[in-house]
């Protein structure tokens, strides 16, 4: 019996050390496989990590590249526009906004009162002729003064005689009545100022009812005349 | 004997669950280390580097858009370009060295004899005098627009005068602006009277290079 009970005791020994080898090798096994599935895990984040930073790494040059570039291409392009814009302005004011003479030259030989004519010894249209013109003040700081003045208004400056025919028309006040009458300029250069010197009056002929010279000089505001003036 | 064998078969079971015990953990101790120390940091940089990726792709394309609006304002250039061209058209060519603008001052001399302008009696001995000359000056608009100075001086009818002037105000090939004009009649009472004029002609620009 004893024996037997020897015998009963080894077998469940050897089962009992099969049983514990067995849950020992089956719990090793497992985590062999555990290991191996995370560590499968494992490689197969640091191949997308790896990816992921290498795409990271080529989008980031792209960028840097880009932004390189248009750092340099947008602020150009931007002044570039601008300035074309501002060119294209400027032709277009220039075109538009330009001085004609033309016009003035013709009221001069087209328009005067019919009781009168108006013989000039001088004829002078300028630029900027107004003493206290802010351009003229500006001339020795603006670099663009000249531009600027071309652009803008003319002053009339002319003198001559005015041969009356009428022989009612006597007094320094009808005279300038008569030259207020030159409706071509008013149009043109803004009511001109005249001034008559009576007392040098010329008559030729000696008899002032037939005709007579009077010296006039007459000064047109500063006044911008352009083609679409009438 | 049944306490011997309980206690012997207790025994043998106890070495031999804590044999299962030891392999239990040390077993999982193996996976859990390798999920919690490399797999987790690694889950965590891999989330790293997709929102980077993610933001960088958001950055791209504000990039994108800002290449296109650089494109759109090269393309707004070239237009205005092309319009600056066309409207320069009548703008003359200079000769900066000389300060002058020959196409214009060869027109303007011939404009001049076709309508019957002569020379200033003053000037009518001097050698290779003409009627238009170079003033020698240029003047700069504020944007870049240049204009050469050109002197007319003669000794003309008044209407020939005007009809001069006329044309020259209103050539289609070229913008001439009059900047001053001295007209003093003839002291005998004659017809011919003297004529002073300046004006500008308004140059082409080099349109290549502006804003450049």
């Amino acid at each position: 019996m004893f024996e037997l009970n020897l015998i009963k005791d080894k077998a469940k020994s050897r089962q009992r050390r099969r049983i514990i080898f067995l849950s020992v090798v089956s719990i090793l096994f497992l985590s062999g496989l555990l290991a191996i599935v995370v560590g499968s895990l494992f490689w197969r984040e640091t191949i997308t990590v790896k990816n992921a930073q290498v795409e990271v790494a080529r989008i980031q040059g792209s960028l840097n590249d880009l932004k390189t570039k248009l750092d340099v291409q947008e602020p150009a392009a931007r002044k570039r526009r601008n300035a074309l814009i501002e060119a294209f302005q400027e032709d277009v004011l220039v075109r538009q906004d330009r001085p004609y003479f033309n016009p003035i030259l013709e009221d001069i030989a087209q328009h005067h009162p019919s009781s009168a004519n108006f013989w000039y010894n001088s004829i002078q249209i300028s630029a900027d002729t107004q003493p206290n013109s802010g351009l003229r003040g500006q001339a020795g700081e603006d670099p663009y003064a000249a531009s600027k003045s071309l652009m803008g208004t003319r002053g009339l400056e002319a003198n001559g005689y005015i041969q009356i025919e009428a022989s009612d028309i006597v007094t320094e006040s009808e005279l300038l009545q008569v030259a207020g009458r030159m409706d071509g300029f008013l149009k043109l250069v803004g009511k001109p100022t005249f001034n008559v010197d009576v007392a040098a009056e010329i008559t030729p002929g000696g008899n002032p009812e037939e005709s007579r010279y009077v010296p006039f000089t007459m000064r047109a505001a500063q006044t911008v005349f352009r083609s679409e003036a009438p | 004997m049944a306490a011997d064998s309980g206690t012997g078969s207790s025994g043998d079971w106890t070495a031999g669950i804590v044999a299962i015990v030891a392999a239990l953990l040390l077993g999982s101790a193996i996976p859990v280390g390798l999920y919690f120390g490399l797999y987790r940091p690694k889950v965590a940089e891999r989330i790293a580097a997709q929102e980077n990726k993610t933001k960088l792709e958001v950055e791209m394309n504000a990039m994108i858009a800002r290449q296109e609006f650089v494109v759109k304002l090269e393309s707004e250039a070239d237009s205005v370009a092309e319009r600056i061209e066309e409207i320069e058209k009548p703008f003359a060519l200079p000769d900066v060295e000389k300060m002058d603008v020959p196409e214009v001052h060869e027109a303007l001399l011939r404009l001049a004899k076709l309508h019957n302008l002569g020379l200033l009696p003053e000037r009518q001995q001097q050698l290779r005098a003409e009627i238009v000359f170079p003033a020698g000056q240029r003047i700069e608009f504020p944007h870049g627009l240049m204009a050469t100075k050109l002197k007319i001086e003669t000794h003309a009818y008044f209407h020939d005068f005007g009809r001069f002037l006329t044309a020259m105000e209103t050539m289609e090939k070229f913008v001439i602006i009059p900047e001053s004009l001295i007209c003093t009649g003839d002291s005998n009472g004659g017809s011919r009277h003297m004529f002073r004029m300046n004006v500008y002609v308004i140059e082409r620009r080099d349109v290549d290079a502006i804003g450049r």
